[in-house]
């Protein structure tokens, strides 16, 4: 970021400019690919893989950094499960391909991406990403370099989500239609093109060792997470997509409001803002709909590096849907969480309980600008409740962490702290009737029994803590640089 | 119904209540024999029964002549009667008449009407489950009843052949609602929707009133359903510790880990897509497994994919709570419906004042025009409070009654929303109606019985 810009933010958001400083000097990298130690797990001694670390920062602005910091081989995995996919998105997106072309295309792309040598320069000059597709020979020759239980999954993967893709892209091409009409089926379409990397990326995860075997079959709770961040995306680029002619906002949600065309959405008369925040709200509270799986999905993860690379992206989404929500800017221009903000979410989503307090503290943001008059109004406030709810039963707020000791405090005032307190009570009357029941046997306790107590009452007040998870900040760098050039 | 099992006769003491009318109902809808006991007569559909619940001669005449097996008692005051002489006559000694009358006739089943009301005391109740205990102090008289009479109905389980059980419904709303909706409709009228105290982000819950009855149903069909395993008061050696008790049975893992998918009934029902349950969608070639698929995902029972149960030590239903449970009460197992207590809520807790918010929106639509839009009025709660004290003193000099009080701005400001997922496993209760539909439904009736009263002043 240049100078100059950042004296204009110090004069212009002053707090924000604290927040980015803070993240500069503080927020350490802590893995480096480039290093030799690295080299058997990044790949980075091979012009091949040095090609693809560079594809992925080129199309990956706001992620190449976090997938780097993942642990081991998971690194290298991810970056080219994510050119992969990348490259089968670019075909999909490219509207000057016919469907004539890019349907035998998608459909073998899973077969293309272990073929040495297949590259594709069909691509039209302004397909921002085609230039990955004309090097694509580069990514399958370390696609084919990758162990087995990691490079089946890529492509099994590959395979679902092209078939998906290219059932929709002919629908399109055959039949006209531009709209997708139900819930059920913007659910599917989220499902091919991220529900399944969801799913993707658990069985890698998996597969690796770093997180339990059984991650890779939570398919309900890895789709969601893939459908909150699509589904944030989708309403985010609701202009972008229009300029495009691309629609992916059910009719079943927009249609209620009195609209035909989703192009109609654009007018600025109040009657048709008010209709198209009532649209606007109700595509959120479908989205919100996933929250609670993506915090329970999140709280499966072990490993550090592979919670901060999913949480991420779920902080991120939940404060883009708060930017969105009854914000009529979105229909008439692209809008972008400020920089500072994601400075912030990236710095604090370091354990699944911050994570939910950060999707409350959204969820309150979002309601605190609900409209009664608002068809949906009653459904936001339901389901920002559930996320409430799911902190609370999670990371129940009684249990307090006194900053200057760390220890742990109960809250007077909470009635759960007498559930606690009432358990403590009987376990001393039990303790006191143990004792009694030795002495009435006319023998005295033994030393063992002495220990068991001690242990016993030790085990109720270790039980009585609650152990949290306080997983130290992992250090993440240059995201956010990258999001200031 | 199987023939082995007969078939229960009901009683609804306060059948011609708000709620003890929508018990009456359902269990005609289904088909029971039911009978109501009230104070006067009101409808003529049921055999009815005057009579006092504190005289034990005309409850038991009642019970001998209608055949009742089955008691179902919702007869309470209203709380806002602020009686506590009265409080204590019905609640507390018309439920102990009660209890006498059911055993001394050889009624099996009672279940009992208590109220969420009774563990709050001014301070935030957070997603509270029931092992919270009834606080030192009450609220209020008519809370403090209701909790007695609860102790009563617990106690009483498994005694002379009664089996008991209570419900605690939280914020009662519906159809035949002429409390929470007369104090609505007056800010209506008065044009003071605008007001609000607190920053509202305190959340509550609200149940609609055919959930309650529909759960008073699953009780007392339930009641006499065997625990899951026997309690530990039955075993050879009374356990004095946690090591003591045995493992759980398999009938109890399954109660506790079977998935209970989150309540959806207002924000909209859908099944999140997977690669192995999903619709089939647009397809040029259908995928290996199509039907398989397609089938997986019309499946209503989610076994296909197990969700993974996490729980904390302090979740009442992890293997440790459950344990601590045992040895609380030993004489009753944690997961049988017999001398429980039970919250029902719509499971949809939201933000305090969006609730009376619909109520207005509603509104609107039958009286439309009549209200100008304007935006909150926001009291902070400190300042909520001084105005209230300032209130009450002001109809203390005056004599005037007070309709803005400390316990309204309190009742406005503190979080009071439940856990039911007891309620969801061991009784199998899910909301039926939801908040939005509830709203609906609960307006359209209050505008035909408004026109209806308004016409007869003519």
């Amino acid at each position: 970021m240049a100078i100059t810009t950042w004296l204009a933010l110090l004069l212009t958001h002053p707090l924000e400019f604290r927040t980015l400083l803070q993240f500069y000097l503080y927020h350490e990298q802590k893995r480096d690919i480039k290093a030799l130690k690295e080299h058997p797990t990044s790949g980075w001694d091979r012009a091949s893989m040095r090609r693809c670390w560079e594809f992925l920062d080129m199309t990956s602005r706001s992620f190449s950094a976090v997938i780097k910091e993942l642990d081991g081989d998971l690194a290298r995995t991810i970056a080219l499960f994510y050119l992969v996919l990348r490259g089968l998105d670019t075909v999909e997106d490219d509207m000057t391909i016919p469907d004539a072309v890019k349907q035998p295309i998608l459909r073998s792309f899973h077969v293309h991406t272990v073929t040495p040598g297949w590259k594709f320069d069909g691509c039209g000059p302004n397909e921002k990403d085609r230039q990955l597709l004309v090097e694509y020979d580069t990514v399958v020759e370390e696609v084919n370099l990758l162990l087995p239980h990691y490079k089946n999954v890529i492509i099994d993967i590959t395979l679902k989500m092209e078939t998906g893709m290219a059932d929709y892209a002919h629908k399109a091409a055959t039949t006209g239609t531009i709209y997708l009409d139900t819930v059920a089926e913007y659910d599917l379409y989220c499902h091919y093109v991220a529900g399944l990397v969801g799913e993707g990326l658990s069985r890698i995860f998996a597969a690796s060792g770093k997180e339990v075997a059984s991650l890779g079959s939570q398919l309900e709770l890895s789709n969601s997470m893939g459908l909150l961040l699509q589904k944030t995306n989708i309403i985010r680029d609701f202009r972008e997509d229009a300029d495009e002619k691309r629609f992916f906002w059910p009719k079943e949600i927009w249609g209620a409001y009195g609209f035909n065309e989703m192009s109609e959405m654009h007018k600025t008369d109040p009657d048709t803002m008010q209709r198209a925040s009532w649209a606007q709200s109700g595509m959120i509270v479908d989205a919100l709909r996933h929250a609670v799986d993506s915090l329970d999905y999140l709280r499966l993860l072990k490993n550090q590096s592979v919670f901060n690379f999913c949480a991420i992206p779920a902080t991120m989404a939940i404060a883009t849907l708060e930017l969105c929500f009854m914000n009529k800017e979105m229909f008439q221009r692209n809008i972008k969480i400020r920089k500072a903000d994601a400075a912030k979410l990236i710095m604090r989503s370091t354990n699944p309980r911050e994570v939910g307090l950060i999707f409350r503290d959204y969820a309150r943001r979002i309601h605190a600008k609900a409209v009664p008059s608002d068809p949906n109004f009653l459904k936001i406030g339901i389901a920002c409740g559930k996320i409430e709810q799911w902190c609370e039963h999670s990371y129940p707020s009684f249990i307090q962490i006194l900053p200057e000791s760390g220890r742990q405090e109960l809250d007077p005032n909470d009635p759960r702290t007498r559930v606690v307190q009432g358990e403590q009570n009987l376990e001393a009357a039990l303790a006191r009737k143990r004792k009694l029941n030795g002495i009435t046997n006319g023998k005295a306790p033994a030393q063992l029994e002495l220990t068991q107590t001690s242990m016993s009452e030790l085990a109720m007040y270790v039980g009585a803590a609650f152990a949290l998870v306080m997983a130290l900040a992992g250090g993440i760098v240059y995201a956010v640089m990258k999001y200031s050039d | 119904m199987t023939s082995r099992k007969t078939q229960d006769v009901y009683m609804v003491i306060g059948g011609n209540g708000f709620l003890g009318r929508h018990i009456v109902q359902q269990l005609q809808e289904r088909g029971d024999i039911v009978s109501a006991f009230d104070i006067v007569a009101r409808y003529d559909d049921v055999p009815f029964y005057p009579g006092d619940i504190t005289d034990q001669s005309s409850v038991e005449s009642a019970i001998r002549r209608s055949g009742t097996t089955c008691i179902i008692h919702t007869a309470s005051p209203h709380a806002s009667l602020n009686k506590p002489d009265v409080f204590h006559k019905v609640n507390v000694e018309g439920t102990r008449t009660i209890i006498a009358a059911a055993v001394a006739t050889g009624v099996r089943k009672l279940v009992f009407t208590s109220s969420a009301g009774v563990v709050f005391n001014g301070t935030d109740n957070i997603d509270i489950d029931e092992r919270v205990p009834i606080p030192e102090v009450p609220m209020d008289a008519y809370n403090d009843t209701k909790a007695k009479a609860e102790a009563l109905v617990l106690e009483a389980n498994g005694k002379g052949g009664l089996l008991t059980v209570a419900l605690r419904p939280a914020g009662i709303f519906g159809p035949g609602d002429r409390q929470a909706m007369t104090g609505f409709y007056q800010v209506y009228e008065g044009g003071k929707t605008h007001f609000q105290v607190g920053d509202n982000t305190n959340m509550f819950d609200w149940t609609y009133v055919g959930n309650v009855a529909y759960a008073h149903l699953l009780a007392a069909d339930k009641l006499d359903t065997p625990p899951p395993a026997p309690p530990i008061s039955s075993l050879e050696k009374e356990p004095l510790s946690f090591d003591d008790i045995p493992e759980l049975t398999d009938a109890e893992r399954q109660l506790i880990e079977h998935p209970v998918s989150t309540i959806d009934i207002t924000t909209g029902r859908h099944r999140v897509p997977t690669c192995e349950a999903r619709p089939l969608g647009p397809y040029v070639t259908p995928p290996p497994n199509a039907e398989k698929i397609a089938a997986a995902f019309e499946n209503p029972d989610h076994a296909a994919t197990p969700r993974p149960l996490v729980r904390t030590r302090f979740d009442q239903m992890s293997e440790y709570g459950l344990k601590r449970e045992k040895l609380r009460r030993p004489e009753v197992n944690p997961l049988q419906v017999a001398g429980q207590v039970f919250f029902i809520t719509n499971g949809e807790p939201t933000y305090f004042w969006d609730f009376p918010r619909i109520i207005w929106n509603e509104l609107d639509r039958y009286f439309p025009g009549k209200r100008t839009p304007r935006s909150p009025f926001v009291l902070p709660k400190p300042v909520g409070l001084a105005l209230a004290s300032a209130s009450e003193w002001f109809g203390y000099l005056t004599g005037r009654e007070v309709t803005f009080t400390r316990f309204k701005v309190t009742f406005s400001c503190a979080n009071r929303y439940h856990n039911i997922e007891k309620a969801r496993r061991v009784l199998g209760y899910e909301p039926q109606v939801g908040l939005q539909e509830g709203v609906k439904r609960t307006i359209e009736w209050w505008y035909a019985d408004h026109m209806a009263s308004k016409n007869q002043k003519k």
